[in-house]
This record gives structure tokens, C-alpha cells and sequence, in this order.
């Protein structure tokens, strides 16, 4: 591998896109409309129109790259279920971070259902981390070397646990947010009295 | 039904189909990524821990095949969930390499994993019989698939507790898929034989056997 500057690394990507120079079009023409789409003033059918291309070039990608991209996504969905089943040290001190983090974020803007399942699941993840760190002790295990975590079943077991309880916990709240985001925000009025 | 709770359902509804739609691709996801660790982990110890040793079993000439796709193993009576291979069963001319587990693994089924039948030697027997199974057709775990582009001569390797074992194919034949299968070998020799699904055809099975020609 080459360790290249950043002005070598800008040189060659504007090499390729000088090679590529169509689809640097298409994308300098996504980049006018969505320029023009947020800081213009459009009627309401060119919005439409601008949308449609969008989308249109979009799917032209999608079906011009398909084998790239479903790679990517394969590589990607294996590496979330490496994550789950065989986390290092660092993405299991991460998922201990991001979760205090969730409880956090929970305790103050969830709705009551999803603050308590993310109280307790979270606790849950804090728990094995605390019994974890009394497995560790006493035990001379190599914590840069996954292999020999894993050579532990108790370790293996809670490495496990919570790399896939977190997972699955993440993808929960993702669903949840998105979900929120379809929902109607309805604000509940006082009744005002009919003397009023 | 309030539109909120249409929102919810329509939701839930969908995750569930996705998990459904997709739970072999997972399943193949999650024993990707423990093929994935076995490698790791046996290029690690392959070098320095000796393996266990391991009881004489006998050759007999029929043996029970418990391969197709109505195999379902009794998992509950093994508690024992050893993913850790003991040794690689590779193939260059088909581009195949694929561990294998301890007989008595929960990932020694060809449900998982190729499978080294309960009748099996283990490579380092003198005159036994390794007898490895797996699937073939088109499911995430048909590791056996491309096994009928195999013909006579060609070369079969085990490495097996640090020694590398060379095969060379002797005889191919199909039997009758009926739960069993006589192996046709010469028993003064140190023989492999694999065991898959005859290509296209539902009711036969095809017999690779390959004898011992070198180990380093």
C-alpha cells in the first residue's frame, strides 16, 4: 500500500472522474438541482420535475451497478453479524459507550415504552460488561487477539450476548425512529372551559 | 384502527416479512462469519497444540448415510456446540476448501458444514477411511455442488494436525439414495471417500473414492 498525500489522492480522483466525465455530469447535475431545490424557489411542478430526475437517475445507478453494490451491501450485512457474533475489544467498548449514550438520549426525549426498554435493555449490556470485566480478572488473555477471547466460553458467551443484544437493540431503535417519523404528532389540548 | 397504529402494524408486518424472507441468507451470514473465526483460529493453533487423540473407529463396508435433504440432527441429545475445526478438506480443481469439526460437534451436519460420518476414520489412521458428506444443489450450505466436474486422477488434499494429506481419485459411482451406502474400496490402502447428492438427479447418490499418495 502507498502512503499518498492528499494532493495525490484529490489528483488521481479527478483522473478518474476526467476518465469517467459522464457520470461526473450526472452527478454535478444532481448537485445544481439539489442547490436549486433548497436555495431556489421553485414552483411547485418543478420541484416535481426535479424530483423525478433525481429519482430517475437514481434508479439508471442502481441497475447500471447492481453487482458493486449488492457486494457492498453483502460485505456490509457480513461484517454487522462479525460485529454481532465475534466483536473485538474496541467495538465492545463502543457498544458499552453508545449505549450509556442511548439511555441518556432516551431519558429525555423517548416516549415512555421505548425510554423503559431501552432503560432496562441497556442495563441488561451494562450488566454483562461488569460481569465480563470479573471474567477478565484473573484469566491472562490477549485482549488485541480476537481468537483468543473467543477461545473462552464464558468470554465467547458474553461477548456474544452482548454483541447481538446490542445489535438487535440498534436496529429496534432504528426501526423506532423512523417509524416516529411517519407518525402524527398529535398535541393534546387543555378543554377549555365553556365560560371561556 | 387509528392511522398511527395502521403506521406500526404495516411496520412490524414488513421487519417481519424481511426476517423471513431473508433467514437463510442469514443463516448463511452467521456460519460465514464462524468459518470466517475457525480459520483464524486454526491458522493460530494449528502450529502449536497438539490435537487430542482420537479412538480407532472401525471401516465397515456399509455404512449408515444419514445425508438429504430430510437430515435433521438430534441436537438436543448433543450438548456439545464445538464449532472449532480440526482439520481443511480442500479441492483445488473445483476451488473448494471447507473445514471440518470433531465428529461429535453440533456443527458437524451437513446442515451446516460438510460432515464426517460417524463411521469415519480420521486421516492420520493408517488403512481407515475418512468418509466426509455434504450437499449438493444450489442452498447456502451445498458446499459439495460442483463435486461432479471431479473425475478420475484428480487430486484431493486434508490438512489435518499439521500434515498435509494428498488423495488422488480412484473410482466415482452412483448408489440408490436409501439411507445407506456401500463403499467399494481396497481396504490396505488409506482411502477418502466423499458422498453428495447425484447432479439433477433426486434418487441416487455419487460415491468419490480416493486413496492416500502422500503426506508431508
Amino acid at each position: 500500500m502507498v502512503d499518498m498525500t492528499l494532493l495525490d489522492k484529490f489528483k488521481l480522483i479527478f483522473e478518474f472522474i476526467e476518465k469517467n466525465y459522464f457520470i461526473g455530469l450526472v452527478i454535478l447535475l444532481i448537485g445544481v438541482i439539489l442547490f436549486d431545490l433548497i436555495y431556489g424557489n421553485n414552483k411547485r411542478q418543478t420541484k416535481i420535475l426535479y424530483i423525478l430526475t433525481i429519482i430517475l437517475i437514481l434508479i439508471y445507478t442502481i441497475f447500471s451497478y447492481y453487482k458493486p453494490l449488492f457486494n457492498i451491501i453483502d460485505v456490509y450485512i457480513t461484517n454487522v453479524f462479525k460485529l454481532a457474533y465475534f466483536p473485538s475489544i474496541v467495538d465492545y467498548l463502543t457498544f458499552i459507550i453508545i449505549t450509556i449514550l442511548i439511555q441518556f438520549i432516551s431519558i429525555k426525549k423517548a416516549k415512555p415504552i421505548i425510554k423503559n426498554i431501552n432503560i432496562w435493555v441497556g442495563f441488561i449490556i451494562e450488566a454483562l460488561f461488569i460481569f465480563n470485566l470479573i471474567a477478565l480478572n484473573g484469566v491472562n488473555i490477549n485482549l488485541s487477539n480476537v481468537t483468543s477471547i473467543y477461545e473462552n466460553n464464558l468470554l465467547l458467551s458474553i461477548f456474544q450476548t452482548t454483541g447481538i443484544l446490542f445489535i438487535i437493540w440498534l436496529i429496534f431503535n432504528i426501526i423506532v425512529l423512523i417509524v416516529n417519523k411517519f407518525l402524527e404528532n398529535k398535541i393534546d389540548m387543555p378543554k377549555l372551559n365553556d365560560n371561556y | 384502527m387509528s392511522r398511527n397504529l395502521k403506521i406500526i402494524v404495516s411496520f412490524i408486518v414488513l421487519f417481519v416479512g424481511i426476517l423471513i424472507f431473508a433467514s437463510e441468507y442469514f443463516k448463511s451470514k452467521k456460519i460465514e462469519v464462524y468459518d470466517y473465526m475457525n480459520e483464524l483460529y486454526y491458522n493460530e493453533i494449528v502450529d502449536v497444540e497438539p490435537l487430542e487423540e482420537i479412538d480407532n473407529g472401525s471401516t465397515g463396508t456399509i455404512i449408515n448415510l444419514e445425508i438429504g435433504e430430510e437430515l435433521v440432527e438430534d441436537t438436543k441429545s448433543k450438548e456439545i456446540n464445538n464449532y472449532t475445526y480440526i482439520g481443511y478438506l480442500s479441492i483445488p480443481k473445483i476451488n473448494f476448501k471447507k473445514g471440518f469439526t470433531e465428529k461429535d460437534s453440533k456443527y458437524n451436519t451437513v446442515n451446516k458444514n460438510i460432515q464426517i460420518l460417524s463411521s469415519s476414520s480420521y486421516p492420520d489412521e493408517e488403512f481407515g477411511n475418512v468418509i466426509i458428506a455434504g450437499h449438493s444443489g444450489n442452498s447456502s450450505v451445498s458446499y459439495f455442488k460442483d463435486l461432479y466436474k471431479l473425475n478420475l486422477d484428480d487430486y484431493i488434499y486434508i490438512d489435518y494436525n499439521n500434515v498435509l494429506y494428498t488423495y488422488k481419485i480412484v473410482d466415482i459411482y452412483t448408489i440408490p439414495k436409501t439411507g445407506k451406502a456401500e463403499i467399494k474400496r481396497n481396504k490396505n490402502k488409506t482411502t477418502l471417500t466423499l458422498i453428495t447428492c447425484t447432479k439433477n438427479v433426486k434418487t441416487t447418490q455419487t460415491i468419490y473414492i480416493s486413496e492416500l499418495v502422500n503426506k508431508e
